[in-house]
């Protein structure tokens, strides 16, 4: 499996957004492969690139980032837990800040906290990544002992793949 | 005996009015500044002002038979939670050790111009019968807080004089590396704030009293020199601990209400503003801000400083990150949004989101943030059970432990000048005997006089042992020992400890160690003054077995016949047949395997000596001891055990001894003499300390002595 299996999509409504205005950004993991995936959402941790799955924002205008996440603030991140693994059937999809039943998704603060003061067109992005180069790098800094082993066991069957959403460009005025 | 510190026979008062005359003025406690010019712990409050204009939340405190209670009111004064909260502890001979904890949530309250009276059901860490709290103050007389039951029944009473007007305070100590500046003060005036929003200068302790907490900086304060670790200027977790634990001067591994921060350069993941390290052992004692990603004079870093230290500080206080409060143990609720919506030292600025559509992130943070802790993180500053927020208590994201056995608890004060430890191997295979050795040595420069029965069967040192399943047993013997005579030494610098090793494996309760898994052990030490010593947390593992073989001996020894063997050292008895028959399964079959030294070591001892049996004639019958069998057995468990690959040291001092006189048995005195010389040797070439040399030579010249009598 590689990054061609999985797909990243951001969405917006096509209609121009307001400066000063949030802008509602739908965010769509796709399973494009043949089988079944296991996948995690954002997680405490995610968007500061502190743990994996790394999903990294960026908002840029003219070529500049004009947000991104700032650097961490420290690095207690809350425990990887079973129940937010999610198995992407072959053409599912799911929002990675939508959480199912019982999983702890959080929102790309990035995203829902971006109000331009100015008009313009801004294009998002995002990065997923897998790649950890060892699977402890996945867990949180506390309360992770309970279900340590069964998670790291559930790590190992993730794929490891980065890939990058499309640009998505809205115009705001 | 089960004690409950709400409802002790002979301490409940009736007529508390009457109790309260004639008491003694509130207790005067130090008065002192720190350099914000904050009042410090212990304020003297002039009780001839009107309660009603003084308030009187704060922290009281009192005695009543053995306990001690901490009891904090929080009902008027700054951001008043409405809460009543308190800690328990007991005080036996020279040691305090913390008991319990109990809230009152949204107490009634009832003023009049000479009283205030504030009453409530309890919510407590263990199960009490006097649920029902009625604290009533009035002018110049201490606070009196009446327990009862349910239905009335007076339960205990406690008479607290005012001890502060912080519901705790805590002592910070402070370090830096060379080379970084540690903040000072950020007045909250310098950039747009919310309008709700005072302006006033902030220092970390203001930020911490304005929550009801006197954070007191304390200790040496160290300039700490990096100069030898070069051009490597990042720090580990690791590293951190390990500097707290030479650096804090104010260090204790103890829960204590002491905590240190080191403004250090950089962590070794770049960019990190700070991190609360202590995740080892007794946890959250100790945090640092990294200077290198947070230092600046403007106003916005200076702002920003300030929150870093207090968030972190804010962790070792157990606070988690506002939107991550549902994952501590027990969950706690999440404030709007997730907890994303908190405006709060424990949120991250760009994380900041309230519900839509109010606008979220950096500045919409900091437009808001009136520079202080939520509600919820308040009431868990001022009214959290202890162990869940004292440094060195519960581990961080852990709330209201789970009940320990009475017995087994976090000491608060430790005067006994005594030292009790427990040491075992790390790791011992399925089915292997758990033998501990205990150690009890005196801190006391003068010496100390101590009873000698370390042996938990004895019962004047218990074992509490947590099982990997988390529930935790008191060890107790399969058969209890009376200690009616008073055996003491003097412990003293020349010989300053004593010594004992226990089997522990099986008690009354059956199997201890029949999961694998980690285990954690502590014992307690009941002295003759009453002083409970307790030692540190002993953890072993019980290792799954690796091969079939290692799955087939260790369930050999895991049945409760061989448990109570072992607790014997052997036993002819018919209801102990099935357990022999396993261990001679063992010797036959697995003979090489390395649990069967302890086999042997049964079978050996057991035929060094007679055996008596009541026979169904009720006639004694007296099995001869078997002197040849027992050379055989105990000589094999002498070579492995010499080798480093048998039974522990005290055990096989045991096993030379009762190995020597099975060589006099047999009929060869000289053989007998030599192995008692031979243990000399052997215990010489362990390097123990000299004054534990000298008692084995002592004992050795003694049994050797006893071997040539007649």
């Amino acid at each position: 499996m590689d990054g061609s299996d999985l797909s990243i999509m951001l969405h917006s409504p096509e209609e121009k957004q307001g400066v000063g205005m949030p802008i509602p950004i739908k965010i769509e993991v796709r399973n494009l492969s043949q089988q079944s995936v296991w996948i995690v959402g954002v997680v405490d941790g995610s968007e500061d690139a502190i743990r994996y799955p790394h999903y990294l924002p960026r908002i840029s205008m003219a070529g500049q980032v004009v947000a991104e996440p700032p650097p961490p603030e420290d690095p207690l991140v809350g425990p990887l837990r079973l129940a937010d693994f999610r198995l992407l059937a072959p053409g599912e999809a799911f929002d990675p800040t939508n959480p199912h039943p019982g999983a702890k998704f959080l929102p790309i603060s990035t995203f829902s906290s971006f109000r331009s003061a100015v008009p313009g067109r801004f294009e998002f992005s995002l990065v997923l990544s897998t790649q950890s180069q060892y699977p402890e790098q996945w867990l949180g800094s506390f309360g992770q002992d309970a279900e340590r082993s069964a998670v790291l066991e559930r790590i190992a069957q993730v794929p490891r793949l980065t890939i990058r959403s499309n640009v998505l460009k809205v115009e705001v005025i | 005996m089960t004690y409950d510190p709400t409802y002790q026979e002979g301490t409940s008062v009736a007529f508390p009015e009457l109790a309260m005359k004639g008491m003694a003025p509130p207790e005067e406690v130090e008065n002192g500044t720190d350099s914000d010019g904050l009042a410090a712990a212990g304020e003297q409050i002039d009780s001839r002002i009107a309660l009603s204009e003084r308030g009187v939340s704060g922290l009281y405190r009192g005695t009543s038979g053995d306990f001690q209670l901490e009891l904090r009111v929080d009902v008027d004064g700054s951001r008043p939670m409405n809460r009543l909260s308190g800690d328990l502890f007991r005080v036996t001979g020279a040691t305090t050790t913390y008991f319990g904890s109990f809230i009152v949530n949204s107490p009634t309250v009832t003023r009049t111009a000479s009283s205030v009276t504030i009453e409530g059901l309890g919510e407590y860490t263990w199960s009490t019968i006097a649920p029902q709290v009625k604290v009533t103050m009035s002018p110049a007389a201490p606070a009196t807080i009446q327990f009862s039951t349910t239905s009335g029944s007076p339960g205990s009473i406690y008479i607290c004089p005012f001890v502060s007007s912080y519901f705790r305070s805590v002592q910070w100590e402070q370090d830096s590396v060379v080379d970084t500046v540690p903040f000072v003060s950020y007045n909250t005036g310098s950039l747009p704030q919310p309008p709700n929003s005072l302006s006033r200068e902030l220092t970390v302790s203001k930020a911490y009293a304005e929550a009801g907490i006197g954070l007191q900086t304390a200790g040496l304060t160290n300039i700490v020199d990096t100069s030898a670790s070069g051009t490597d200027t990042r720090w580990s977790a690791s590293e951190l601990h390990a500097a707290m634990v030479s650096n804090f001067s104010l260090w204790e591994d103890v829960p204590q209400w002491k905590v240190y921060l080191i403004v250090a350069t950089s962590y070794e993941r770049d960019d990190v503003r700070g991190i609360m390290y202590d995740q080892q052992g007794l946890q959250r004692q100790g945090c640092a801000v990294f200077y290198d990603a947070i230092q600046g004079t403007d106003a916005a870093r200076q702002r920003a400083q300030l929150r870093t230290y207090v968030h972190e500080l804010g962790h070792c206080f157990n606070l988690l990150h506002s939107w991550q409060k549902d994952l501590a143990d027990p969950p706690a609720p999440l404030g709007p949004n997730g907890g994303l919506g908190d405006l709060s030292w424990m949120n991250y600025v760009q994380n900041y989101q309230p519900p839509p559509p109010a606008p979220g992130g950096e500045a919409a943070y900091w437009a808001n943030f009136p520079f202080q802790f939520t509600d919820s993180e308040i009431i868990h500053l001022r009214h959290a059970f202890y162990r869940n927020i004292t440094f060195g208590g519960n581990a961080f994201g852990v709330g209201a432990a789970e009940i320990d056995p009475e017995v087994v608890r976090d000491r608060t004060e430790d005067n006994s000048g005594l030292k009790l430890e427990l040491r075992s191997k790390d790791v011992y295979a399925y089915g292997e005997p758990v033998v501990v050795e205990i150690k009890l040595s005196t801190t006391d420069l003068r010496g100390k006089r101590v009873h000698s029965y370390l042996h938990p069967d004895d019962e004047m040192v218990q074992i509490a042992i947590r099982k990997p399943s988390g529930s935790t047993v008191l060890y107790r013997p399969m058969i209890e020992h009376c200690v009616d005579e008073v055996k003491t030494i003097t412990l003293t610098s020349e010989h300053p400890a004593i010594y004992d090793s226990a089997y522990i494996g099986y008690g009354r309760e059956g199997q201890y160690f029949a999961e694998t898994g980690h285990y954690q052990l502590r014992a307690i030490y009941i002295a003759q003054d009453g002083s409970r010593v307790v030692s540190p947390t002993l953890t072993l593992q019980v290792r799954s077995p690796y091969t079939a073989t290692d799955e087939e001996v260790g369930e050999l020894f895991m049945g409760d016949e061989q448990g109570q063997l072992l607790k014997l050292l052997g036993s002819d008895s018919e209801a102990l047949k099935h357990g022999n028959e396993a261990f001679d399964l063992v010797l036959d079959k697995h003979s090489e395997h390395p649990l069967a030294v302890y086999a042997r070591l049964v079978k050996g001892i057991n035929a060094q000596r007679t055996f008596k049996k009541l026979a169904v004639d009720k006639v004694v019958k007296v099995r001869e001891a078997k002197p040849r069998e027992s050379v055989a057995l105990l000589s094999s468990v002498v070579d492995d055990s010499t080798a480093e690959k048998g039974v522990d040291n005290i055990t096989l001092n045991l096993a030379m001894r009762r190995l020597a006189r099975a060589h006099k048995e047999t009929g060869d005195l000289e053989r007998a003499e030599a192995t008692i010389d031979r243990m000399v040797e052997v215990f010489e070439h362990k390097q123990l300390k000299p004054y534990i040399v000298q008692q084995i030579t002592a004992d050795a010249e003694a049994e050797k002595a006893e071997l040539n009598e007649a």
